[in-house]
Formats: structure tokens, sequence, C-alpha cells
């Protein structure tokens, strides 16, 4: 469970930091992880068993963790690091994969990918370190327990889907769910206050490297941008008009009204009658 | 006393088309006199020949048989007439049920067998009595005479004695299990009414409440059930709700019978595997109350203020939300909304610095650099994001600035007030801002707020004291009210409209205010107000309230549209009002209603604006 800024908080930015200012830019646990958690809720209100939700950080996302003990989750685990965020995916994903071994599980939810930076990162690293079969922008799941695997529903462009079945346990990478995520009210969240949470705390000089690591993520190539060029057989005088209009033709259309304002209006009114465009009786138009 | 005796709560709601009241009056006096009959003429002198001579004195029988004999028969007429009103009027409020039905000839017949007995003693006694005395018994008794059924009188007489006291026992044992229940209820809950303001809610204490995470009948207070059990299924509330009437799920005097039957119900200790999976499991008996119709609420009151019996709906709604929210039933437009308000302060998911872009639009001055002034002028979430509701805002600070007025506003650091969150039922939330809120009223020395918005009103003043506020909170019909009669603002510019005034709920039911804004409209001689035919009490909701104002209905007709049609019909150009919610959502039924064009939605403020050169 991952917290990201919520994209509708004001924050100012300067060198690559959020400067504190009034009001406060608000933390939201990531939509996607959300999701995750839904779909983990439903699995075991079918199946049964316990879920355990994951988090890395600092104190700050214990809030998180309530929030996930509040919506019935049986266990938390809080991975300690103060610099989460200075953390690339590698060393995280080492942590967090510690933390899922060190519990019996099924299946590994999680969102594809975050709000903020979206790298999608996390369920392909996950799974070569714990060893399991991944499977990437999810929308829908089903459990064949007799066979102990998974049926999958991945997104794929242009609304084509993939049906895909895997063995569990496996890494799951939710985009969205079709479920309606529950409400938790504040008062849940603070009768969860007092259930357990979790503390691991990591050194990240422990951290090996894994055998997957980031090497650079680069920014987008800048679209091209397409550039008006008169056509060359043209006048001069014509070429110069064109460029100096951006390529817009002006020569003007038969519905173009101008003038007076009233007489503008007025224009308007009879062209939406003679259209029959008006819910009301044309009498009615002053 | 005034309320179950002189029966006030039915008689000040008598309508020329509904004269339900005055039967129930009748019904009500006839009863005691009967029981004191019976008790003293029928039951008595089993015992004992002259028991009521013995314990009243002659005088004191005399009059008491008088008095029976009167009210008895206006008991029986109205009785018969209310069995034609049910069966064969059949008004809409009214279920034409068999407890009535069984309720109606008992009474009936009770009546009928107590005449009998008197004519059959009188016959007995052979002691000439005037008529005035005793007039259904001496009439009873001349018709039996007269008829020859003179004979082997005490048999007769033993026979009717049983039949009345097994119709007795038989009523009494019903009773147990019909809306009749009220006749002892109904006291005991106009004994125990919430003496809090009316426009409060009743508050929970987060730390030491229990885990309620599903709806029973056992997490209702006591209070709560009874009020169901209160409940005489006499309609005026449905008739009142808006959701009812505009054709939603909601139907308060349904709510309350399903409420009161799965309370009453033998199997109030098995789980209910009747119930769909949308529907409240109380746990208990057959039928369960839709999710639905408890979110259709739109908290306006007029149920409460209609009910005869000071049954406290609102309250017993908001508490099934509060349950429905513990239990995380809520639908994607409450989630959002109630999410929006914990994460960014507002429920429309906007940033809060639009808050303090809005002060410097207006110009409007900012409390973090006037420092120390009268007064808070507090916005609220509809006028900050709303364009609509800006007019407003721009209209009283225009006013408050002419008038010399030091005020200021919170800008970015103003957050809802909490009576969304608090309606549908997420009273943890609510708590949390309004700490919240009041921790900035103390930082900055607040003491006394103007509003204009009515909900903010409503929740600063009745429900911040609850959390330990100590504020004064004034209206902007108040404010300007005053300023116009202390000659500080001067109508001066005639505005020749006819004009009719949408009492909002949170301003008239909740808080009694109907004349202050009467009084500002009224300042400009040349408006000539015509009042809606649902005005004051009974004005109609705008279907904003409750928070509905971001819920989505697809049920029924739009609420504010009823309404506007209301309006529509005084034949007004203009229709006023002072509460923001009411100004946006009669607006927008103005533009989307096809004769809505032709009236006009402003706010007092507003139109005191537009009087001023």
């Amino acid at each position: 469970m991952k917290q990201v800024l919520d994209p509708r908080s004001t924050i100012k930015v300067k060198g690559g930091q959020i400067l504190p200012q009034e009001p406060t830019p608000v933390m939201v646990i990531n939509p996607r992880d959300i999701a995750a958690l839904e779909e983990g809720m439903r699995l075991t209100e079918i199946f049964g068993g316990e879920v355990t939700a994951i988090s890395a950080g600092d104190e700050e996302v214990k809030r998180t963790l309530y929030y996930c003990l509040a919506r019935g989750v049986d266990r938390a685990i809080h991975i300690f690091c103060p610099r989460s965020q200075d953390l690339e995916v590698s060393p995280l994903s080492i942590l967090i994969s510690r933390a899922i071994m060190s519990v019996d599980y099924d299946l590994v939810l999680c969102g594809d990918r975050s709000q903020d930076e979206g790298k999608g990162l996390m369920v392909p690293f996950l799974a070569n370190l714990l060893g399991c079969p991944q499977a990437t922008k999810v929308v829908k799941l089903e459990i064949i327990q007799e066979r102990n695997s998974a049926i999958i529903w991945r997104q794929l462009e242009r609304g084509r889907r993939a049906e895909i079945e895997c063995q569990l346990p496996a890494v799951i990478g939710v985009d969205r769910t079709s479920l309606e995520s529950k409400y938790v009210s504040i008062f849940s969240q603070r009768a969860a206050l007092v259930k357990p949470v979790q503390r691991v705390d990591l050194e990240v000089g422990e951290i090996q490297e894994a055998s997957l690591h980031v090497v650079e993520v680069t920014p987008p190539r800048p679209r091209t941008k397409k550039t008006f060029v008169p056509d060359a057989s043209l006048s001069p005088e014509e070429r110069f008009q064109l460029l100096l209009s951006g390529g817009v033709d002006n020569k003007k259309s038969k519905d173009f009204i101008e003038g007076a304002t009233g007489l503008v209006a007025k224009q308007v009114v009879d062209f939406l009658k003679k259209e029959g465009r008006l819910p009301y009786p044309k009498e009615d138009i002053v | 006393m005034p309320l179950v005796f002189g029966q006030w709560t039915l008689l000040k709601g008598l309508k020329v088309n509904d004269r339900a009241g005055i039967t129930h009056f009748f019904i009500f006096w006839g009863g005691i006199a009967f029981l004191l009959g019976y008790l003293f003429f029928v039951f008595g002198p089993a015992f004992s020949n002259s028991f009521a001579e013995k314990v009243l004195g002659n005088n004191g029988a005399i009059a008491l048989s008088f008095a029976v004999d009167i009210l008895g028969i206006l008991a029986f007429i109205s009785v018969i007439w209310g069995l034609i009103r049910r069966f064969v009027l059949k008004p809409e409020r009214q279920t034409a049920s068999f407890a009535w039905l069984y309720f109606s000839l008992t009474i009936a017949i009770l009546l009928l067998t107590y005449f009998m007995m008197e004519a059959i003693r009188l016959i007995m006694l052979d002691r000439p009595t005037p008529i005035f005395l005793l007039p259904i018994g001496v009439m009873l008794a001349n018709c039996l005479t007269s008829l020859h059924i003179t004979g082997n009188l005490e048999l007769w007489y033993n026979n009717i004695w049983w039949l009345e006291f097994l119709v007795i026992v038989g009523f009494l044992i019903h009773s147990r299990y019909s809306e009749h229940m009220h006749a002892v209820a109904a006291p005991i809950n106009f004994f125990f009414k919430r003496l809090e303001p009316k426009g409060s809610l009743e508050s929970i204490d987060l730390e030491t409440a229990k885990e309620f995470s599903s709806p029973s009948i056992q997490n209702l207070t006591w209070k709560e059930r009874l009020d169901a059990l209160t409940c005489t299924e006499c309609g005026r509330c449905q008739m009142a709700c808006p959701a009812y009437v505009s054709g939603k799920v909601l139907n308060p005097k349904q709510i309350l019978q399903s409420m009161r039957s799965q309370i009453l119900s033998k199997e109030s200790s098995l789980p209910n595997e009747r119930l769909s999976g949308n529907e409240i499991d109380f746990g208990v008996g057959s039928g369960g109350i839709s999710e639905e119709a408890v979110w259709n609420c739109t908290t306006c009151f007029a149920c409460q203020q209609e009910c005869p019996m000071a049954i406290e709906h609102v309250g017993l709604f908001v508490e099934l939300r509060r349950q429905l929210v513990e239990r995380g039933s809520v639908s994607r437009d409450i989630r959002n909304t109630l999410e929006n308000i914990r994460t960014l302060g507002n429920p429309w998911g906007q940033t809060q610095s639009n808050r303090l872009e809005l002060a410097r639009q207006l110009r409007l001055p900012l409390l973090q650099e006037e420092g120390e002034v009268d007064f808070l002028f507090w916005i609220g979430c509809l006028s900050a994001y709303d364009n609509r509701a800006r007019d407003i805002v721009w209209a009283t600070s225009s006013l408050l600035s002419k008038a010399g007025i030091k005020y200021a506003v919170l800008g970015s650091e103003e957050k809802c007030c909490g009576d969304p969150t608090r309606r549908m039922g997420e009273e943890g939330l609510f708590q949390q801002i309004a700490l919240s809120n009041i921790d900035i009223f103390k930082h900055y020395n607040i003491r006394r707020i103007i509003t204009h918005c009515p909900h903010c009103y409503n929740t600063f003043k009745n429900e911040y004291c609850q959390l330990g506020a100590d504020l004064e909170v004034i209206h902007h019909s108040e404010m300007i009210l005053k300023l116009i009669q202390e000659g500080i603002i001067t109508i001066n510019k005639p505005l020749n409209y006819s004009l009719t005034f949408h009492d909002p709920c949170y301003l008239g039911r909740y808080n009694d205010l109907y004349n202050l804004p009467r009084q500002v409209i009224q300042a400009n001689k040349h408006l000539k107000l015509v009042e809606m035919k649902n005005n004051r009490q009974s004005s109609f909701c705008c279907g904003a309230g409750g928070g509905h104002f971001w819920m989505t209905d697809f049920k029924g007709q739009r609420i504010e549209n009823i309404r506007l049609a209301q309006a529509l019909e005084t034949g007004s150009q203009l229709v006023a009002t002072a509460c923001p919610y009411c100004v946006v959502m009669l607006d927008t039924a103005a533009s989307t209603m096809e004769t809505g064009r032709r009236i006009k939605v402003m706010d007092i403020a507003e139109l005191v604006n537009e009087s001023l050169f």
C-alpha cells in the first residue's frame, strides 16, 4: 500500500522538492492499491483466509495501515524506512519481498502502478524476488481452487482483454476493479488504532543488489509540433497572409453572423427558430 | 398537558380539507369519559350497588353520567365518520387497515353496550329521569319500553356486561400489538421529548461509543424505539415528506410501521433470512427498511413538524444512516463526498486555495491580514465553489462593506462546517471537522460569525456547542434587517416585483426564523409579497438538505421542480429565499423547467443589494 500526493491538492515544487505551504498537500492511498485491497477482501469473503497489508515508509504511512485494519485486514506490517521516497524500486522491492516471505501467502496483490511516478515496476520486481508468476494491468480476477490457479483478465490496447491462467502463488498488479471501494468511517479508523501494526526495521545498507535493477529513467521524447507551411505555388502576398493567420482560411462562411450584439442575437434566435431547435413556443421568444 | 389533554398537536394542524383532528379529539375525550363511566357505573356496581354514589357523591355521579352520554355519543359519531373516511373516502395519508376497522368496531360496540346497559338500568330502577341529564340513556330506555322489551332485563344486563368485559379484554390484548398502543406510549413520548435545540442531532461520544458495525434494533436508543411504538399511522409525515410526494422510495410512516413490527416481533432473537441485500437487517420480524429509503430523506424536518405524537423522525433516519456508514454501505456519491470533505475540507473535491482565490476576486478582507475583526463572515462550501452561490457572497459582502462592518473571511483556512457529514451519518468526521474549526476560531479569537447559509448557521448555533464552542451566530437576514432598521442601509430604489418567499428548512423549521427574511423583503415597500400555499412551517423542501445536493436521484420527480411549480402557482415574477442551497436548486429548476423562465430566483441579500442606488 503506497501513499501518494492527492492530485487535487495544491503544491509548490522547487528544485524537485515540494515546498510546504498552506493548505498542506494531502497524502492519499494510491487508488490502484485500494482496488487491490478491495479485491483481496472480496477473495477472503469467498474463500476464507487472511489478508495482510504491507507498506514501507516513515511513521506517516501507519495511517494507511490503520485504514487497512479498519477496512478489515487481519494483519498489518510496517517496513520502517525513513527515506522510502529516496529509495529506488529495486531495494524497496527487496524490503517488501522479505516482509511477504515472513508470512504464508497464496497471492500477492498490489496496485499496477502508482498515481505519482507510475513506473509500474513493483510487480515484476516482486515476482522476480519471490520466484512466482506475475500479471500486470489486471482488471478482473477469479480463483480456481481445485487447480490452485487464478484466471486473470488483463487490459490490452484499444479495449481488448487477455484472459490468462496462472498458477498460485502469483503477484498480481491490479489496474482497476469493478468493486466499489467500501467507505471506512472515522469511527472505524479510530477503533483500528488499538490494533497492532507489526514493525520491521531494516537497514537499507543490508540490501543486496537484485537481479533486476533500473539503469535509467528517461523523460518522454518531446512530441513533434506540426507547423503550417504555406503552399509554395501561391503568391508571396497570399503566403504571407496565410502565415499570419496560422493556416486558418480567412474566407467568410455563409452562416457567419456579425454586427451589433442585438442584431447578432436576433439572427441567432431566427436561425434557431428556423431549425426548430427551440423547446418553447415561438411566440414566447422575445 | 395541552399536548395530551388539549390534543393541541392535532388541532393546530387542522386544515380545510383535513379535519381528522376534531374526530380524534372527541374519540379521546369520549374514551376517557367511557372509561370512567365503565369503572363507576358498570364495573364497580358488580361489587357494590351504589359504588358511584359512594365514591363521587350524588351530584358527581349525575355529572359523570351526563358527561359520558354527551362525550360518548360524540365519540360514537366520530368513529362512524372515521370509518366512512378511511373505507369510503380513502384519503391518501390514511390506511384502511384491519387494525383500524377492529378499533372502530370495538369502540362502537363498547359505547353501544354501555348505553344499552344504562337504558336497562333506568328501566329496572323505574325512576323518572329528566332527558337532559341522561339524553342517550333515557332515549334508549323509551325505545325499549315502546318496543315492549322489558322482560328478563337482568339476564340481558348480565349478558351485555360480559360481552362488554370480553371486548375490553380483547381490545387491551390487541392494542399491545397495534398502533393503538400510542394511547399509552404518546404521553410518555411527550414527556421524554428532547429538550435540546430541535436543529441539533444527538451527539455521540466517540471515546466511549460501542462498536455498531451491523444495524440492529438493539443499537437504536430506547427513545427511538419508543418513537416507533408511538406512531399512530396517521400519515401526516408521509404527506409532508418531499421524498414521498416526489415519488421516491421513502415513506416515513412505513419505516416506523416496519420498525414497530420488528420490535414487537417474537422472532427478535432469530436471524432474518427473508431480507434482501439492500435492506437494513434488524435481525427481527418480517420486512426490512430499504437503504435507499433511508438515503432519500432530505432532513427537511417537515415530518417531525407535522407529527402530532412528537416523534423525532430526522434523528432516527440519521441514526440509521450512521449505522449504514459504519457498515460501509454507502453509494459512490456519498463516499466521494465524505472522502472529499475528509481529505480536502470541502464536498466538491476542489482545492482549498480556490477559497483564497474567491476572497481575492471579491476583494474580501482576509482574517490573517486584518487581525482583530468584529465578525467572521463564513462563506460555506457551496458559496465558495458554485458560481451562482458566489453572487450571494458578493451581495452579502457588499452590504456589510457599505454598512461599514468590520468583518473578514478565513480564505483557504475555511473548511466545511460539517453539516453534510453529520446529516449523512458520518459522526466521526463531523466531530473531527468541528473540533478543527473550533481550534481555528480559538486561534483567531472569533466569537461572532455571520453567515448567509442556514445549514452552516444551524450547525454553528445548535451543534458546535455540543463540542464546547461558545459562538454568537448571526444569519445574514438578521444582520441586514438590523442594518435597515437602524438606518445604516437605506432602501432607495423601487423594485416593482411581485415575489414569493421560499422558507429554507434550516432557517424556518430548524430555527423558527420565519419573519426575519420577510421583514427584509417588506423593507422595500414596492415589492409585493405573495405567499405560497406551502409556507412557513409547512414549507416544501428544495431537495438539497441532508447531503442530497451531492447525491444523484433518478427516481420520481425532482423535488426542486415541485417547489418551483408551487412558486409559479402564485403568479410571482420572483422567488426570494435566504439560503444558497435553495437558490441553486430553484435556479436549476427554473432553467430546466419549460415554465421556469417566467420566474427569477434571488437571495434576499441580492434583492436588498439591488434595492440600493
